[in-house]
């Protein structure tokens, strides 16, 4: 890590560092990108997205981590995400974290486009934000 | 070799005692003298009834082996495993015992033999222990995947029809088809995705809680360390440097090797979310005594290197002074409470009020 981190910093070239430990991705990007079947969920500047996620997979991924903060209560439930991903979530026409949204309805049957959220460089798909 | 006899006072399910392994191997193909890698060095422990014990460390510090060494996977070069005060031989007897210690290994795509459906993955310890007759192994496997929360349905597929986390709950289901009493689990959720981690770990804490079995949880995120155990290890170089309360110890570690383990898995952690913003409250140590990130250089741990004076973590550890490099730290009690012991001749300990 340290010495990804110092390759960044000595020379000009930008890195796409793919990881599923959202920690990791805080401590080391500048930009993340939250990625589930095959499509863009969530893209923000990394600091903005963990302190303020808005798709529901974001939250509910940043939810399910534990952490090493002293109000930590060990040993409680995780919060978690139903189910898995499967192959039908692949499919076309309906947003595709739908099967496993906190937040979804009859109106997340059809394509979610990739949208631009308020603040700059902040791009969202889910239509209930 | 003798049976434990205090075992009512320690309360243990297993104890391990002066436990090493030495590889040996060629470093390269001119060489006339093997290297030797010790692997594990003199790792002595209790893991206790109904309890979670946590064993972390860096990659290659060893953990994997003594989870094979206890299992007998592999022999053991010198010491002893007891489990309930009895030494575990791994030979004629073998089976009996490992019935009861079960290991569920780190990576879900590779543990399971991919030519065979998952029901006969599941039953085939308990028909192989004779728990269960061949002929009603499929009901059986049906059972111990409901019990996991997977479906019926599962029981016929092939491990490659499924994915990462349910994978990981067959091989818990495999596991706990035999009843075992201690359960070793190295790294069962580090190649799932978070959210399935999270999954899989609260499966874990309702099983332990339902059935008061012992885990052994070996891992290298102190993260899920203090999530879910009730006592941690802390393993460097092939050696116990600190043994621990989960309370005591992440409210300060004490052996300089675990304070930078936990600093540099704080940088790991999520530092825009406000509640986290309270780390120097639980520290008490000094500003001038911050540490220095880890230096990793993984080549020379638990590696060719001849650890036989001083002490361990000598070559990086930055509170060292001339008597660790000739003696070798023992472990000692460092707390009134005694539930924590620590390698090291300076380690960090709270300011007296
Ligand atoms: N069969 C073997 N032959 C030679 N050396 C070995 C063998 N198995 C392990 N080792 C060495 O023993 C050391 C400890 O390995 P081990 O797999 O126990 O580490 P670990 O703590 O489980 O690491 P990780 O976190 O990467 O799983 C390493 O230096 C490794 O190279
Ligand atoms: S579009 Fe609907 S289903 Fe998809 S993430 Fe948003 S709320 Fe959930
Ligand atoms: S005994 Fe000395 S070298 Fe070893 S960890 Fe303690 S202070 Fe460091
Ligand atoms: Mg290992």
């Amino acid at each position: 890590m340290k010495l990804i981190k110092d390759i960044k910093e000595r020379s000009n070239v930008g890195i796409i560092f793919i990881t599923h430990d959202l920690t990791i991705a805080e401590s080391i990007s500048d930009m993340t990108c939250v990625f589930y079947a095959g499509q863009v969920m969530e893209l923000g500047k990394t600091k903005e997205l963990i302190e303020n996620p808005i798709h529901p997979y974001t939250i509910s991924l940043i939810k399910s981590i534990p952490t090493l903060s002293v109000n930590y209560v060990p040993k409680q439930r995780l919060s978690t995400i139903p189910g898995f991903l499967t192959e039908d979530d692949f499919s076309d026409g309906k947003c595709r974290f739908y099967s496993r949204c906190f937040r979804s309805n009859r109106d997340c049957l059809k394509n979610i486009p990739l949208v631009h959220y308020d603040t700059d460089s902040r791009y969202v798909r889910c239509i209930k934000i | 070799m003798e049976k434990i006899t205090n075992l009512k006072e320690k309360n243990a399910i297993l104890t391990v005692s002066g436990l090493s392994k030495h590889f040996k191997y060629y470093k390269t193909l001119f060489d006339i003298k093997k290297n030797v890698i010790k692997a594990v060095s003199n790792v002595t422990f209790d893991v206790l009834i109904n309890e979670i014990f946590a064993v972390v460390g860096e990659t290659g510090c060893g953990k994997s082996t003594l989870s094979k060494l206890i299992t007998g996977l592999i022999t053991k070069t010198s010491g002893t495993v007891y489990f309930k005060g009895e030494p575990l031989d791994y030979g004629s007897r073998g089976r009996k015992l490992r019935k009861d210690i079960q290991i569920l290994f780190q990576d879900p795509y590779s543990s399971l033999n991919p030519k065979k459906k998952i029901y006969k993955i599941v039953s085939y310890p308990a028909v192989k222990n004779g728990i269960i007759r061949k002929r009603d192994r499929v009901d059986f496997a049906v059972s111990q995947l409901k019990n996991v929360g997977l479906q019926e349905n599962t029981a016929y597929c092939y491990p490659h029809m499924l994915s990462g986390g349910q994978r990981q709950r067959v091989g818990i289901a495999r596991c706990l088809s035999v009843n075992p009493e201690l359960l070793i689990l190295d790294e069962p959720v580090s190649a799932l995705d978070m959210s399935i981690s999270a999954q899989i770990l609260n499966l874990l804490m309702d099983i332990q809680e339902k059935t008061k079995m012992s885990y052994m949880f070996i891992t290298h995120d102190l993260k899920l360390v203090r999530h879910i155990a009730d006592r941690v290890c802390v393993m460097y170089g092939g050696k116990i440097v600190e043994i621990a309360g989960s309370a005591e110890f992440f409210s300060m570690p004490a052996h300089p090797y675990s304070n930078v383990l936990y600093d540099s898995m704080m940088s790991f952690d999520f530092k825009s979310k406000p509640d986290l913003s309270m780390k120097s409250l639980s520290r008490t140590r000094n500003e001038q005594e911050k540490i220095k990130p880890v230096k990793n250089s993984g080549r020379n741990i638990g590696s060719d290197k001849e650890y036989t004076k001083g002490c361990v973590y000598f070559d990086k550890c930055y509170a060292s002074k001339d008597i660790c490099r000739v003696n070798e730290p023992p472990m000692e009690n460092k707390d009134q409470g005694g539930n924590r012991a620590v390698a090291c001749f300076f380690p960090f300990s709270r300011p007296n009020p």
